[in-house]
């Protein structure tokens, strides 16, 4: 199927402005493009929209920031406004994942869930403030510098990505994903320690091991490392596509291979302690339990995502 | 003075005089209906070339004040806006036509008393 890469170019331009304007600009948009084209290709008869994006169109933002009727945000101008809106979308996105992940790794040091919360709560707008004016600080002297965004120039219609029939692709899912992912990387890592205890019968149960070989280890902290450099990457995305979901059905398959592996260890959790050896079989069934529903999910998820790729709907 | 520096000089007023009189041949257009396309040929045959990103966001402007109605068709699987000059339009545009002749006459009489 050939892609329309004038659906593609409107959507692009329409994706800097505010969400109730983009369905009006991206018609549009396309419907310029489209009235355009049939006006050129009778002169460039053969040619096609390739060819007349690149001979006739400028970058997308480009467009949509003279389309915003040159909008200017405090100190930065025209030219470098929705270039400066989307750092500051991305830096806040990266800023509150990572406040995500303190906040877990607050709770599993041992600070209270309302604690850890109040501390993300409190601590975030702070965060978002100096992040906020450093990117602001950026822009406001690339501006003072005569800077006009020239990395806009170079674009051409093959840096348009297919927006055909494809999916948009869930920012929350995706940031999900990276403070999971994080999370877990870096209690494997022995970065962040899970409770030490559990308490039983009045005791405190504490020298429990989960008992896994170094290759399992291994292969979850690399699967993990993947998961925080793809989870980053589709951060930046806006569709899914033909190559995204193969690589999550990939990964989804080596986790339940991983998880499927660890639920059917016997005495995948073990302790010294004594009258603690009954009450760690419990514990191990609540947390094969969990495992279960986790592999549930996954497995989900792979279907969830097999399905399009056999569908050929990305 | 060169001569690079009187183009710049001369590339910034008129655009300036163009941005001036943009809203008033707009206006004048839409007394017929046009969608986007259509009303950017139509200027472009009478010597006004005009690119989308300042003629979007001048008719959006027109309609904000007034001076224009728009309405949406689905015309061959695409949407197309159609623009028309309202009734507050026609008066604006009769006086604004008024005002453009004078100052027409005006600049005219300067120039030739040079």
């Amino acid at each position: 199927m050939m892609t329309d890469l004038f659906r593609a170019y409107a959507y692009q331009v329409a994706s800097y402005h505010p969400a109730a304007a983009r369905e009006e600009l991206f018609s549009e948009v396309y419907d310029e493009l489209c009235e355009e084209f049939e006006d050129w290709q009778a002169e460039n008869p053969g040619r096609g929209q390739a060819e007349f994006l690149d001979a006739r169109r400028e970058h997308p933002m480009k467009l949509a920031t003279r389309m915003a009727g040159d909008r200017t945000a405090y100190l930065v101008g025209p030219s470098l406004y929705f270039s400066f809106i989307s750092a500051l979308k991305s830096a806040a996105a990266i800023v509150v994942v990572v406040h995500v992940v303190l906040a877990a790794v607050r709770v599993f040091a041992g600070a209270s869930v309302p604690g850890a919360a109040l501390g993300f709560v409190s601590g975030l707008p702070d965060t978002l403030l100096w992040v906020g004016a450093a990117v602001l600080g950026v822009f406001v002297a690339l501006e003072k510098s005569g800077e006009r965004a020239k990395w806009l120039d170079d674009w051409t219609a093959a840096d348009l990505k297919s927006v055909d029939g494809h999916q948009e692709m869930s920012r929350l899912e995706s940031s999900f994903d990276l403070a999971f992912s994080t999370l877990a990387l870096l209690w494997v890592l022995d970065i962040v320690k899970l409770p030490a205890t559990i308490r039983h019968d009045g005791d405190w149960v504490a020298d429990w091991t989960l008992n896994l070989p170094d290759w399992a280890w291994w292969s979850a902290g690399i699967l993990l490392a993947f998961g925080v450099v793809f989870s980053l990457y589709r951060l930046g995305q806006s569709f899914w596509t033909r190559r995204l979901r193969s690589i999550t059905v990939g990964e989804n398959l080596l986790w339940l291979a991983l998880l499927a592996f660890v639920i059917t260890r016997p005495e995948l959790l073990t302790t010294t302690h004594d009258g603690g050896a009954d009450f760690i079989v419990f514990v191990e069934r609540a947390l094969k339990g969990g495992l279960i529903v986790i592999m549930v999910i996954v497995g989900w998820d792979t279907v969830k995502h097999a399905w399009r790729l056999v569908r050929r709907s990305f | 003075m060169d001569t690079r520096d009187s183009t710049e000089i001369v590339e910034k007023l008129r655009l300036e005089l163009r941005r001036g009189a943009l809203p008033l041949a707009v206006l004048a257009q839409l007394r017929t209906e046009h969608y986007g396309y259509s009303l950017r040929k139509e200027l472009s045959a009478k010597g006004l070339e005009i690119d989308e990103g300042t003629l979007y966001p001048l008719v959006r402007r027109l309609e904000k004040q007034g001076l224009l109605a728009s309405e949406w068709r689905a015309d061959g699987g695409r949407k197309k806006r159609y623009y028309l000059l309202s009734a507050l339009g026609r008066e604006v545009l009769e006086l604004l036509a008024v005002e453009w002749r004078l100052l027409n006459e005006s600049i005219d009489n300067v120039m030739e008393s040079e």
